[in-house]
């Protein structure tokens, strides 16, 4: 069984934002050439985008997200709040 | 580790304030049967005062601040801040205070301050072996009074989304505005 990867969106070398060059089918074995920009909730952190996801699937229900992570209401919402400027950044970047 | 100095991280809203709400009634409760009352923001001192005003001093020396601490989340914070999170997580750190006052009615304690109050008014040298309840009751009260301060500031910091010198600059300019209110009333 093979372990999925980390989406890197960062360069190792020179921490620079990585693009993605090539895309691959496994079905057909088709590699798709060219510059494609990385959405920019890719850009978040695993946790962020964890969180991100958790948001979804509750409706955008702070008070739910609050109970489920075991975090009081204003946490959650800072940490919403850190995320949205996040994005706002990484939108106002491109 | 974490939740000794930030429990606002796990607890806030209207369950924070009802505990809080316990907490100052408790205290007050604790302040009246050893005849102290809280006559300024951080500070105990000895009064025959009714019942109902040592419970309406503790319920202003919270209130008051966690007021200004909201109007200044309001100007500073960018984020969408709530009353209920700041009145709720500064009445919880209100138990702070609580731990403060439980070991004033200690009987060690008591006869320890009254020991060294006679000693003082006579113009003796108290007894230090007598006075060793009272020194580390002093300690204690020590860590209380910091521990008080952080979590307020994390009340604060939590409650409002605010961080950083612009933050920290805020809450001790409010502190010290508290402790100069008490002074001059």
């Amino acid at each position: 069984m093979t372990t999925k990867k980390n989406f890197p969106t960062i360069c190792p070398s020179c921490g620079g934002q990585l693009s993605v060059k090539s895309l691959h089918c496994a079905e057909c074995d088709t590699t798709v050439n060219g510059d494609f920009a990385i959405h920019p909730v890719l850009r978040l952190s695993a946790e962020e985008q964890q969180f991100v996801t958790a948001f979804i699937l509750c409706s955008g229900s702070l008070k739910q997200m609050a109970a489920d992570m075991g975090l009081s209401y204003p946490t959650v919402r800072n940490i919403l709040d850190e995320i949205i400027s996040k994005l706002q950044n990484y939108e106002s970047s491109i | 580790m974490k939740a000794l100095f930030n429990p606002f991280r796990y607890i806030a809203g209207v369950k924070a304030l009802i505990m809080g709400l316990i907490f100052i009634v408790a205290s007050a409760l604790m302040l009246y049967s050893g005849n102290y009352i809280q006559d300024s923001y951080i500070h105990i001192g000895m009064a025959d005062a009714p019942l109902w005003y040592v419970f309406a001093m503790q319920i202003v020396w919270w209130l008051l601040p966690a007021l200004l601490l909201y109007l200044c989340g309001v100007v500073l914070s960018k984020s969408k801040i709530r009353i209920i999170d700041i009145l709720g997580t500064t009445a919880f750190a209100q138990l702070i205070l609580l731990m403060m006052i439980a070991p004033m009615l200690l009987p060690a304690v008591v006869s320890s301050t009254l020991e060294m109050l006679s000693a003082l008014q006579s113009g003796a040298v108290p007894d230090m072996a007598s006075q060793t309840p009272m020194l580390i009751y002093g300690i204690w009260s020590t860590f209380c009074l910091i521990l008080f301060y952080i979590w307020n500031y994390n009340a604060f910091s939590v409650s409002c989304n605010v961080r950083g010198w612009k933050a920290i600059l805020v809450f001790i300019a409010i502190q010290i505005a508290m402790i100069l209110v008490g002074m001059l009333l």
